[in-house]
């Protein structure tokens, strides 16, 4: 063989050996790099949230879910590839109602992701589909979406802009509530055109779980707009409406109005007040209790003026003698002085935690107060006169149903909730609460009586005649707190929080609602105020809940009754109270 | 010498036709993996380039050689119709033809010159080589085509047809005095000739060099055929993404993914394993062709078989070298692999003639 041909053949040999070498390096020693630069420029990752879980009431109706909204995003990296930010910014601008610069600020972002605006109009969709432009796509995204209107804001909460639970049952639950993280994975040609596939499946399974209230969402809606009304109606700064079913804890309603008061805290759970004459409830069935008084018992009525250690303690209605019904009838503060006197402190103290007060009483929402109760250590000798009438504690709406929710259903403090039930996307309950008492507070023949006497208060001549419901017997207790003045260090009658707290019916109770007023201004009477509320809220759960009259019942017979009550509101709780 | 039946051919050099076969094959499978009318049309073209083949090698290479000057001629004649009635396409007039047969002259240019060359120089009647008229007259063979197809503009075909005169006149020798004083010309002329050159390159051929001098100065413009063409090899791996998961050319990032970077798409789908394999057959091509080279006492079957084998070589290794990013993007296709039916035809009708040389000189 020739010597140039050798050469050629070598050369050739060399030329194999160089590209079988370079082969080698770049499909095995560097293949990673390789793959993943091709990996990094047809995918885009987009982070996505699966849709975020609805929240039904006690029916299963939702209180709220979601509904689709279209939204621009874009790639601005593949935008300048292609386009100018500033010429389409001039252009989409006055279409968007985004200024020129923010919208060419956000297509000058080094990234390929950026939300342009959420929640396009029809004809804004319609354009950018017209003229498709290169690195701007439309995106279909989730938003809340209220059915029964916004009623059911107090409990519910509400959103942020990233869908997140910042306040309400949204938050407390938001674990559950909110879409699993999952990603797409967006395949882009080099001419910019991405293929979008929309998983449906994927997105399931990423689904939010669904979560199962005790609200009645018809109550609800009746109860805030009554609330609504009143609060406006009286120029009040904001009220509180509670439902609270008192065999199970199970809150029907919790309707809130804060019109002048802090924004985002919800005044059901978090607003701490002296509750005045309504606390007269828990010196009653403490000295009951303990057997301390009986219903027969009389006390002096020191003719509406009594001396206590610093100060004097006058009633509205002087009398001479009262029994334990008419101290509470006409809310007499001489009278359950005396009461609270042959309790003591200490036993006195003891009530007062074991229905709940100073503590959170363990609702699931977010946000809420424990009140304040002082000890007996640090009491001074007029203490135990003040707290006897609901001054010198600080309580919320919350406590005040769960613990008159004790008094009427037979002596259990129950513990409150919302939530009763939870399912994941496949509708398999992951959660589920029962009923559960907390501990027994009065015996059975304590909340019996008191009932009784409560009676009283919401008959001619006592202090509730205004939350009297034809039909039906009522037990109730009116609340009028005056409200501590800082800046004079006094109690002013201007300002006050008047309650009213109920129970109907009297004889077989299935609820417990309480009515809270927070300074009304062109009328400052609890009798007048809070009772009002309380009985329109009362009339419109009593129809809802097909409860029967007296009038019925003395018809057809009582148990046959109990029977029909307990299948329309406590028929997952009726067994849970022993 | 006579003619063979073709059946002696099948029997006698069966892995050569299989090799070339498999080749052909694993070239029309890239191009259904991109689109099946490619693969269609360039089946076509193989079932012809096969005709051509059996054609080929039933006429002894000395007749065809007699006829190669009238070939050159009427090529010739054919790339100067082209500069006015060709086919344009992409900014370039390439193309002759009627219809859907469209032929590219400068592809065929090629061989002729080769073939050309051999029938006027490849008579070894001197001992020290090619005189520097003869060396003068066989650069003017070249030129005229070559500056005809660098003006279509083609500059990788018109490169290839200097490789086909580059090979030849290694092979056969030029004088030592010639060689030095080409040399030294080169050498004074280079400078000059570059900037003639350059000043008539198109801007997409200097934005190539360039980019070929720093290549990844900016991976999504003037470097981006060679990053993406090695992103493709290196993204294939060891056993490659399969003929549906070749996302460089899915997604359209590999230009010319079916024609100058077939190479690249097929080592997307089949790996180092593919590619090994490729590699291997080619080089199973060029075995063949220089051994026949070597067998043949006669000389001009002896620069018939290694100047056919020697530019199929140079193209394989140039497009691979392309491809992998050795050197720079300079539009010679991979022969047999790529699409385009001209130069198909061409690689296999080189073959068919290394074939030729193996059998005519045996028998």
């Amino acid at each position: 063989m020739k010597l140039r041909t050798k050469i050629v053949v070598l050369t050739v040999m060399l030329g194999f050996l160089g590209v079988s070498l370079r082969l080698m390096d770049i499909q095995f020693l560097d293949r990673s790099r390789y793959q993943t630069a091709s990996l990094r420029e047809h995918q885009r990752f987009l982070q996505i949230h699966g849709e975020r879980g609805a929240i039904l009431d006690r029916q299963n109706n939702l209180l709220v879910s979601n509904h689709e909204i279209t939204s621009l995003v874009a790639d601005p990296i593949l935008f300048r590839s292609r386009l100018s930010p500033r010429n389409v910014a001039a252009r989409l601008s006055p279409l968007l109602g985004i200024s020129r610069f923010r919208l060419e600020h956000l297509l000058e972002k080094r990234s390929h992701f950026v939300w342009i605006r959420h929640g396009l109009t029809l004809r804004q969709t319609g354009w950018i589909r017209a003229h498709s432009i290169p690195g701007l796509f439309l995106m279909e995204e989730e938003k809340r979406f209220y059915p029964g209107g916004n009623s059911s804001h107090s409990v519910l909460g509400s959103t942020g802009t990233d869908n997140s639970g910042v306040s309400g049952l949204e938050k407390r639950y938001d674990a559950f509530l909110s879409g699993r993280r999952g990603g797409r994975i967006l395949e882009v040609s080099a001419r910019g055109r991405s293929y979008f596939s929309r998983d449906q499946v994927s997105l399931n399974g990423l689904r939010g779980d669904t979560v199962y209230t005790t609200i009645d969402g018809r109550i609800q809606r009746y109860a805030q707009n009554t609330l609504d009304e009143q609060v406006k109606a009286f120029d009040a700064e904001g009220g509180v409406v509670l439902v609270m079913d008192p065999r199970s804890g199970a809150i029907l309603a919790m309707a809130t109005n804060n019109r002048s008061m802090g924004k985002g805290v919800n005044p059901a759970t978090s607003m701490v007040y002296e509750p005045g004459s309504v606390f007269k409830l828990v010196t009653a069935s403490a000295a009951l209790n303990e057997h301390r008084v009986t219903p027969e018992d009389r006390f002096d009525g020191h003719d509406g003026v009594f001396r206590i250690p610093g100060g004097t303690l006058h009633d509205d209605e002087p009398s001479q003698s009262l029994t334990l019904a008419q101290i509470l009838a006409k809310s007499s503060n001489i009278g359950i002085s005396q009461v609270a006197l042959r309790l003591g402190p200490s036993l006195f103290y003891k009530y007062i935690q074991s229905f709940g007060f100073g503590q959170k009483t363990g609702l699931d929402f977010p946000g809420e107060s424990a009140g304040i109760v002082h000890p007996p250590s640090i009491w001074s000798h007029r203490s135990i006169y003040s707290l006897a009438m609901g001054q010198e504690v600080g309580v919320t709406p919350i406590q005040i149903v769960t613990a008159v929710s004790a008094i009427a259903n037979g002596g259990h403090l129950m513990q409150p909730y919302l939530v009763r039930k939870i399912t994941d996307g496949n509708g398999r309950a992951i959660f589920r609460r029962e009923p559960q008492s907390q501990r027994r507070v009065i015996a059975p023949g304590t909340s019996r009586t008191l009932l009784d006497l409560m009676r009283n208060v919401v008959a001619p001549g006592g202090t509730g005649v205004n939350a009297i419901i034809d039909g039906y017997d009522v037990a109730g207790k009116t609340g009028t707190a005056q409200v501590y003045d800082p800046s004079k260090h006094a109690y002013t009658r201007k300002q006050t929080i008047d309650s009213f707290v109920g129970v109907i019916p009297a004889d077989h109770p299935s609820l417990v609602i309480l009515a809270v007023v927070v300074k009304p201004r062109k009328l400052s009477w609890g009798g007048t105020v809070a009772a009002p509320l309380f009985r329109k809220v009362a009339e419109m759960a009593l129809v809802r809940f097909r409860i029967p009259s007296e009038k019925t019942l003395a018809r057809s017979g009582r148990a046959d009754s109990d029977r029909v009550v307990d299948r329309r509101v406590g028929s997952d709780v009726s067994e849970n109270i022993k | 010498m006579k003619s063979v039946p073709i059946s002696y051919v099948f029997r006698s050099y069966p892995f050569y036709l299989l090799d070339i076969l498999a080749i052909v094959l694993s070239g029309i499978l890239v191009q259904w993996s991109i689109d099946w009318h490619l693969a269609a049309r360039q089946g076509v073209w193989a079932a012809a380039g096969f005709g051509m083949l059996v054609i080929l090698v039933g006429i002894p290479y000395k007749q065809i050689l007699k006829v190669s000057f009238p070939i050159y001629g009427v090529l010739l004649v054919l790339l100067i119709l082209v500069k006015f009635a060709g086919h344009q396409s992409h900014g370039a007039r390439r193309w002759i033809g009627y219809g859907p047969v469209m032929i590219q002259p400068s592809e065929f240019m090629k061989l002729a010159l080769m073939m050309a060359l051999i029938w006027f120089f490849g008579k070894m009647d001197d001992k020290d080589g090619l005189s520097f008229e003869k060396v003068l007259a066989a650069s003017g063979m070249a030129l005229l085509p070559g500056i005809l197809i660098a003006k279509q503009p083609d500059l990788g075909t018109a490169i290839g047809l200097f490789f086909s005169l580059g090979v030849f006149l290694f092979l056969r020798g030029v004088r030592s005095r010639t060689f030095f004083t080409a040399l030294w010309a080169s050498v004074i002329l280079l400078p000059i000739g570059w900037q003639i050159l350059w000043n008539h390159l198109h801007a997409f051929q200097k934005d190539r060099i360039r980019t070929f001098l720093n290549p990844e100065s900016d991976p999504t413009g003037l470097g981006y055929h060679t990053m993406q063409s090695m992103v493709a090899v290196g993204s294939g791996g060891w056993f490659g993404q399969g003929l549906k998961g070749a996302t460089q050319v899915k997604f359209r990032y590999l230009p010319g993914a079916h024609t100058d970077f077939a190479f690249a798409v097929f080592s997307e789908e089949w790996g180092l394993i593919g590619a090994i394999f490729l590699l291997l057959a080619n080089g199973y091509i060029l075995w063949f062709g220089y051994r026949t080279a070597v067998l043949c006492r006669e000389s001009r079957g002896f620069f018939l078989a290694a100047g056919m084998t020697s530019l199929f070589g140079i193209s394989f290794l140039v497009n691979a070298s392309m491809v992998v990013g050795i050197l720079p993007v300079v539009g010679i296709p991979m022969p047999l692999l790529s699409y385009g039916g001209s130069a198909l035809l061409v690689s296999m009708m080189g073959l068919a003639l290394v074939l030729n040389v193996r059998i005519h000189e045996e028998t």
